[in-house]
């Protein structure tokens, strides 16, 4: 059994595709948890994550061989207030100091707040956002931190699948063809004096 | 059917949405702006219910099992429920009242007292921890002891300087430098982020509207 | 020295002291701040849904005389898919919550589409182009010039599909050194703000609440 595993899918709704990515990475760490039979705990701070996120883990309990071990108290919804829920989450990580926790989703300016609590506790933390203001505060506060895009290809690293493993490529194509661009444009208006900028 | 019209509706509303944004057409725009709030709007509304039989039903188990800390869970649910009883019952604009009384004398338990005394307050000082984790977050980079954490917080002490009268006072262009720091470096690894993300954003967003990307769907069904 | 006699500001003070005394540890004040701020958020968030919501964005247009009968049984369409979220409680058609979802979801990333590739993308790399306006003044040149070499650096950090030797090897080094640089500078342009919030809270304390400050 040993200490429990939080994950924090964020604070945003389904509308985010952070929240998303990062209910793909839950359905992994989910059948990781039900395999050692760890305690999982999941906070969720908007009412449609928490649906998803419940069924997700109970994919991935049953995927896993464990349905048995899924329980309904895994899965909850605390506020859609930003710093109530903090105020929980944090109360939870002091209470239950989980050996892992995952914050990794969409954060505003209570992912510090967060991050800080659960290093205090010791805790081995592992962080992921595209939300570009609060990255440094999970680097300086969390073990591993996936910065921007990599919570997106983790996403599609980790479930293994060639069609989103392709994905990867095409965006690593897109990235390079953006540079091309922005290279090439510059030396095109510097040197002919071109108007580039209307040409996007 | 049980997975193949969920995917459906989702690729009609995932090509709406995206057509919406192209195109100028008033029956467009109006189907946009209704789908934008009163879909949205109304959809959201309903799911809130789900959210507080969740919160309500792990507080209940709690007193249940008798977990630990138990007692506390009556706190949350007696609040709740109050709370929800002067604000549904009571109005939540001051000048239009509800049926329930919401003053005893001088005393006002309105839910926009409640708001503005209890939960502005807890926001507030919620937010304000962050000056202390901000300093113990410092206080870990400085012990990381490699080039990357020494150079954020290099960055992160020329910036504090920057912006008080002591950095003017260690030498005048401090603050001028910090203001390149932010402006320069700063923005340069800012776009590079942004482009990566913004391409995850529409690869993944395409993905979940082609179906190829499924994991919202949760288990079970065909 | 002239203390408040308003009960509202003693129980806001007394919710602030609960909050602050987490920063020793968790403890029983804490406990019942923080169960007591989740109760009363969920309690604001119906208050809020009703009243500012579902009354006037359905119950008053639904009831109205003058809203078009094609408006009202849109709005009664629109409720009935929110309320097959309930359906999760009945596990036989447990899968109709799927719709509402789906509808919120398709919705959500396809809006999102345009927005990454025009709004971001294209007006981000219109930002980093140099052309010869950047250099009006040779400062503002060089400057153009480091942007544009610092976000190739870090974009070049994000490549995953190839290994990071040859040139892609100092470049995407080059990338995180930009990158901690540009978090440090984030970082420390937040603390200014953070510390102005708690000097909010102590001028709550100090002056509102035990008048020992105007």
């Amino acid at each position: 059994m040993g200490r429990a595993t939080l994950y924090v899918p964020g604070l945003s709704s389904m509308a985010d595709v952070a929240t998303i990515a990062s209910l793909n990475i839950l359905g992994e760490v989910a059948k990781k948890t039900a395999q050692f039979g760890t305690p999982l705990i999941v906070p969720t701070s908007d009412p449609i994550v928490y649906t998803v996120a419940r069924e997700v883990v109970k994919e991935s309990y049953t995927a896993a061989g464990r349905p048995d071990a899924f329980h309904q108290d895994i899965v909850f919804f605390v506020t859609d207030q930003q710093f109530a829920f903090a105020a929980a989450v944090d109360g939870i990580m002091t209470r239950e100091k989980p050996a892992t926790n995952f914050l990794i989703g969409m954060f505003w300016a209570e992912s510090l707040i967060l991050a800080e609590t659960g290093a205090a506790t010791g805790a081995i933390q592992i962080a992921g956002t595209d939300a570009i203001a609060q990255l440094p505060f999970f680097i300086t506060a969390c073990d591993y931190t996936l910065i921007g895009e990599e919570l997106y290809a983790a996403s599609a690293y980790i479930s293994r699948e060639p069609v989103l493993l392709g994905a990867i490529k095409a965006q690593d194509y897109a990235k390079a063809l953006i540079t091309i661009i922005i290279v090439a444009f510059s030396l095109i208006a510097l040197g002919l004096n071109l108007p580039v900028l209307k040409w996007l | 059917m049980q997975r193949r019209i969920p995917l459906i509706i989702v690729l009609l509303t995932g090509i709406f949405g995206a057509v919406a944004f192209f195109v100028p057409y008033p029956a467009i725009r109006n189907a946009d702006e209704i789908m934008r709030n009163d879909v949205q709007r109304i959809i959201t509304a309903f799911s809130l219910v789900l959210g507080v039989g969740s919160i309500v039903q792990h507080h209940l188990l709690k007193i249940r099992r008798k977990a630990q800390f138990w007692p506390y869970s009556y706190i949350t649910i007696v609040a709740l429920v109050i709370t929800a009883i002067i604000g549904v019952f009571g109005g939540i604009d001051v000048t239009r009242p509800g049926v329930l009384p919401t003053r005893v004398g001088n005393f006002s338990f309105h839910i926009q007292t409640i708001y503005s005394n209890m939960m502005v307050p807890l926001a507030a000082t919620m937010f304000s921890l962050l000056a202390f984790f901000m300093s113990s977050a410092a206080y870990r980079a400085f012990r990381a002891r490699n080039l990357e954490a020494t150079l954020l917080l290099l960055a992160a002490f020329i910036l504090m300087l920057g912006a008080v009268p002591l950095g003017r006072f260690i030498h005048h262009r401090l603050p001028a430098f910090a203001e390149w720091i932010l402006a320069v470096p700063n923005t340069a690894s800012k776009r590079g982020i942004l482009f990566g993300v913004e391409l995850g954003i529409f690869a993944t967003s395409l993905k979940i509207i082609l179906g190829i990307e499924r994991g919202w769907l949760g288990g079970g069904g065909k | 020295m002239n203390i408040s006699t308003d009960p509202w500001v003693w129980i806001a003070a007394i919710l602030t002291l609960a909050i602050f005394s987490f920063l020793y540890k968790e403890n029983p004040l804490y406990r019942f701040a923080e169960h007591l701020y989740v109760g009363i958020a969920n309690g604001y968030a119906i208050t809020f849904y009703w009243h500012r919501v579902l009354v006037p964005s359905f119950f008053d247009r639904v009831g109205a005389a003058s809203t078009p009968i094609a408006t009202k049984i849109w709005l009664i369409v629109i409720a009935v898919i929110g309320a097959l979220y309930f359906t999760r409680f009945i596990p036989k058609v447990s899968w109709l919550v799927r719709i509402p979802i789906a509808i919120v979801l398709g919705y959500a990333c396809g809006a999102s589409i345009p927005r990454a590739i025009d709004a971001e993308i294209i007006r981000q790399a219109k930002a980093t182009i140099i052309t010869r306006a950047s250099f009006a003044h040779w400062q503002t040149g060089l400057w153009a010039v480091i942007i544009l070499l610092g976000v190739i650096a870090t974009i070049s950090y994000f490549f995953f599909s190839s290994e990071r030797k040859g040139v892609l090897k100092p470049l995407s080094y080059a990338g995180i050194i930009f990158i901690m640089i540009g978090f440090g500078a984030s970082f420390g342009y937040t603390v200014m703000a953070r510390i102005s919030l708690f000097i909010g809270r102590l001028q709550f304390l100090l002056g509102d609440w035990l008048g020992l400050i105007k």
